[in-house]
Order: C-alpha cells, then structure tokens, then sequence
C-alpha cells in the first residue's frame, strides 16, 4: 500500500514536472529526446575541403484563407531540413489585397561577418511576400519562427539576422534535437547560426549520416521529399536485415511469454529446522509469503 | 555484476552488499553513453547503427547486472502504453496553436522502428530494470525512483543538451511510478516505446 501511495505520488510530481517543462519551454522535437534517427551530413553551400556541397533550398505558395495567413511549414530538402520557416494561422501581416503567399529559403554567400562569432553552416535567406512581391512579416506576439540545423560538435549557438550589414542576435532555443535551433521572427531576411569565437566544423566523418531527432519538414506545397534508405545511411540493407532480425527475436520471446523484468531477490538459504527454536535471535533469514496477485 | 549477486544477501548486509553492483550498472550505463557521445560527435556510426550498438549494449548491461525474464503482465503492458499516450498529448497540447509539423524522415521506417524499441526497452530495463532493484535494495523506494530519475536526465544530455534535464527528469518520475505500481519494467518500458515512436509523427 505504500508503495502504492509512493508511485501516485511520482506519477503526479512527474505529470507536473512535465507539463511544467513542455509548456514554459515547449521543444520542437520528440517528446522524451530519445530513440534513434537519422540525419544527412551537412550540406554547404561553399563546402570547405573534405566537406559535403549541396545545400538546397525551398520554395512554395498558399493562398490566404479568410483574410487570414494559412498554417505553414515550409523547409530545405535535406533531412532534416537546414532551414525551416513555421507560422501558425494568422500570425503573418499581410499586406492589403494579398491573396498569395510566396515563401522561398535559399543558401546564399554571407554578405557580412558577425562580429561577435563565426557563421557555423550557411546562410539562409528566407523571403515571404505576396504576389506582388510585398514583404510580409511576423505577428510581434510570436507565431512565426525559424529553425536552423547546423553542423555537428555545435557546442552552443545562436541564430542571428542580417540587418543592413550588422548580424543582430535572436534569442534562440535549442530545437529539440542536436544542433538544430529555433527562434521567434517578425522580419524575414538573411539568417545563420553564429558560434563562439574560434569554432571550426568537426572533421568529416566516416560515415555519412548520425543521430538526431526525426526531421520536421514543410507542411507547404513542395519541399523534403521522403529520403530513401540509400539517401540517408548508405549501407541501410545489412543494417536493416539486422535490425528486423533483432525485432523478429523480440517477437518471438514476447510471443513465448517471456519479457525482462526483476528477478527475485536473492534469499539466504534456511537453516535447518532441528535446530532451530521459535523465537531465536539466529533465525534472520525468514521466508517471504508468496506475492499476492494483483 | 553477477558474481557479485550470485550469494545470499543477509538482511543486514543486503544494503552493503547492493551497493556496489548499483555503482557498477550506474558506471557501465555511463560508459555506454560516454561511447554513444563519442560515436555521434565523431560521425563513426550512421545513426541506425550507433543505435542498434547502444540498444545491444544496454541489454548487455541488464542482464550483466542480474535481470532475468519472466511473463509481463498484461495490465502493465495497457497502462504503459496509456502512459506513453499520454505523454505524446501533453508534447502536442504544448504546442499549441503552432502548427504540427509534418514530417519527413531520413530513416527507412522499419530499421527506425526496431532501433528506437531497442533503445528505449534498453535503457528502461537498465534503469529501472537491474539499477532501480540494486539502487532499491541499498537505499529503498524513493532512492531507487531518485536515482533512475536523474539519470534518465543525465544520459540525455550529451547528445541533446541540458535543456532536456527539466523535462526528462518529470518523464522519469513518470516512469518510476510506473515502476512502483506494477513492480517491473514492463509498464515505464511500453510507456518509453509508444513515446520514442510517436516522434515518427510529430
């Protein structure tokens, strides 16, 4: 029973703990950071040597529902996306008469330096108008926000825009998986993840793909196809055999009726009975009653 | 591990005597993520295999540690996945009202899939599967739901950063008062699946 109790109350403290996290800092990834996925190498669009080329870029229209901006989601066709735009319904500013919406994210060469950093990946510039190719902008109460994935051994960093030819500092939060952040806008423009003073891109690895979160892409109309096996971890075939043989072993101990759990407690084995008297002190090592089945 | 489970405990001693093999599974989970960390930060492994390695390796680590098999019950099973169900929902109300983004995926869906199960199951019958019976055995019930709660925490933040600490440690009381009520890792463990799954669609 006061077991019981004690798990009510981790149950409670935990639902508490997690709603409390979630909604004050709600992460753009998986729920428990957990499991395993997949994502390409980085790609630059001026690769340094021994680096991957090929940054992509995105574009798409929607049409403007109700006089209100639609929901959009629009990201770059490597998985995960290295730029991504998100804004809930609504939270654009539209020009007068708009009725489309033009979103594009293109790679494109740094037109100034940070001061206080150094661009870690590449610049994106992310352009929404209207079909008269008006600017739009972001809601000052939130709802439209970036995310920028860099390359791996980010230790910290922080998105910034190019106002003019100053890069100005966003407040940014991690995007739930590694080195993808996120920030809030309001004006569209050239962003980049900046990094401390003196970081450098990790030596290319071996392999051509590592852990992350599961990729979030564009909900608009064309971007980040589904990647096929070949596309994200090259030798997917034998590592795929083994995986499904490893769930097929699973199954098979799950359907014989075997799952892990905790072994009994060791017991110290019992004494005799000749020898022993009711009451003394030397028997310590009592048997437990069997478990009552719930 | 297991030699050092392998004699009677007696009452006086069990706390003693749990102790170290707490300290062993607790230092060999580490050293597991220490050379996941190193995998990923060094792109050795795609992910599915660095996954695969490190699901092998912590099942490696329970039973080295002393867990055995026996029949899950299947009202731990359902409850676990309510549990996990749960989870998904407050992640989604959370966001509210941005839009959930569709996803696209870099992995094929069914090594994905067996990955992510093992890794999940894995780490839940390392933490509370042998450390929360070792951990329990030393320092009791709330010890035990402490220390895997906190470690559920840490294990993640090499690859994922700190700010996950506040998060995975309220999952990982979550978790441990599955643990308590059902006495096994069966219920944390579908709870952890059905959550690490999901994130193919959220």
């Amino acid at each position: 029973m006061e077991r019981r109790r004690l798990a009510l109350t981790a149950l409670l403290c935990g639902f508490a703990v997690v709603v409390v996290a979630q909604r004050l800092a709600p992460v753009a990834g998986p729920p428990l950071y957990d499991g395993v996925v997949v994502e390409d190498p980085y790609k630059w669009l001026s690769p340094p040597p021994g680096y991957e080329g090929g940054a992509q870029s995105a574009s798409a229209a929607g049409a403007v529902q109700g006089g209100q901006s639609p929901d959009l989601g629009i990201g770059t066709q490597e998985q995960p996306p290295q730029a991504q735009v998100f804004a809930g319904q609504g939270y654009l500013v539209m020009p007068p008469g708009t009725t489309t919406i033009n979103v594009s994210i293109q790679p494109v060469a740094p037109a100034a330096q940070p001061g206080d950093g150094v661009i870690a990946g590449n610049v994106y510039r992310f352009s929404l108008t209207n079909q008269n190719g008006a600017p739009l902008s972001g809601e000052a109460s939130g709802g439209v926000t970036i995310v920028l994935r860099g390359p791996p051994n980010l230790p910290s960093a922080q998105i910034e825009r190019l106002a003019g030819t100053t890069w100005t500092p966003l407040q940014t939060d991690p995007a739930g998986t590694p080195h993808m952040f996120t920030a809030v806008v309001t004006d569209f423009g050239d962003f980049a993840i900046v990094a401390p003073p003196g970081w450098t891109p990790a030596p290319p690895g071996q392999a051509g793909a590592s852990a992350a979160g599961p990729a979030l892409s564009g909900s608009g109309s064309s971007p980040s196809p589904v990647a096929s096996a070949a596309d994200s971890t090259g030798s997917t075939t034998p590592v795929a055999l083994i995986v499904i043989g490893v769930v097929v072993l699973f199954a098979v101990l799950a359907l014989s009726g075997f799952a892990l759990a905790r072994r009994k407690r060791p017991v110290a084995p019992a004494q005799p009975t000749a020898s022993r008297r009711p009451g003394s002190s030397t028997n310590t090592t009592r048997r437990r009653p069997p478990r009552r089945r719930r | 591990m297991s030699v050092l489970r392998a004699g009677p405990i007696r009452a006086g001693d069990r706390g003693r005597a749990a102790a170290a093999p707490a300290l062993a599974t607790g230092l060999a989970l580490g050293l597991a993520v220490a050379v996941r960390w190193q995998v990923f930060r060094t792109e050795t492994l795609d992910g599915v295999t660095e996954g695969l390695v490190f699901g092998l390796a912590l099942f490696a680590i329970a039973l080295l540690a002393g867990l055995r098999a026996s029949a899950p019950k299947l009202d731990a099973l359902a409850a676990g996945l309510a549990a996990g169900g749960v989870l998904v929902a407050v992640s989604v109300v959370a966001r509210w009202p941005f839009p959930p983004p569709v996803l696209g995926h870099a992995a094929p869906f069914l090594p994905w899939v067996a990955v992510t199960t093992l890794v999940a199951a894995g780490e839940e019958l390392v933490l509370r599967g042998a450390l929360w019976r070792w951990v329990r055995a030393s320092g009791g019930d709330v010890a035990a739901l402490l220390a895997t709660s906190v470690l559920f925490a840490l294990i993640h933040v090499p690859i994922y950063g700190w700010h996950v600490v506040p998060l995975d440690f309220g999952v990982g009381l979550w978790f441990g008062g599955l643990r308590l009520w059902f006495g096994g890792p069966a219920a944390p463990a579908a709870a952890h699946v059905l959550a690490d799954l999901a994130t193919w669609w959220l």
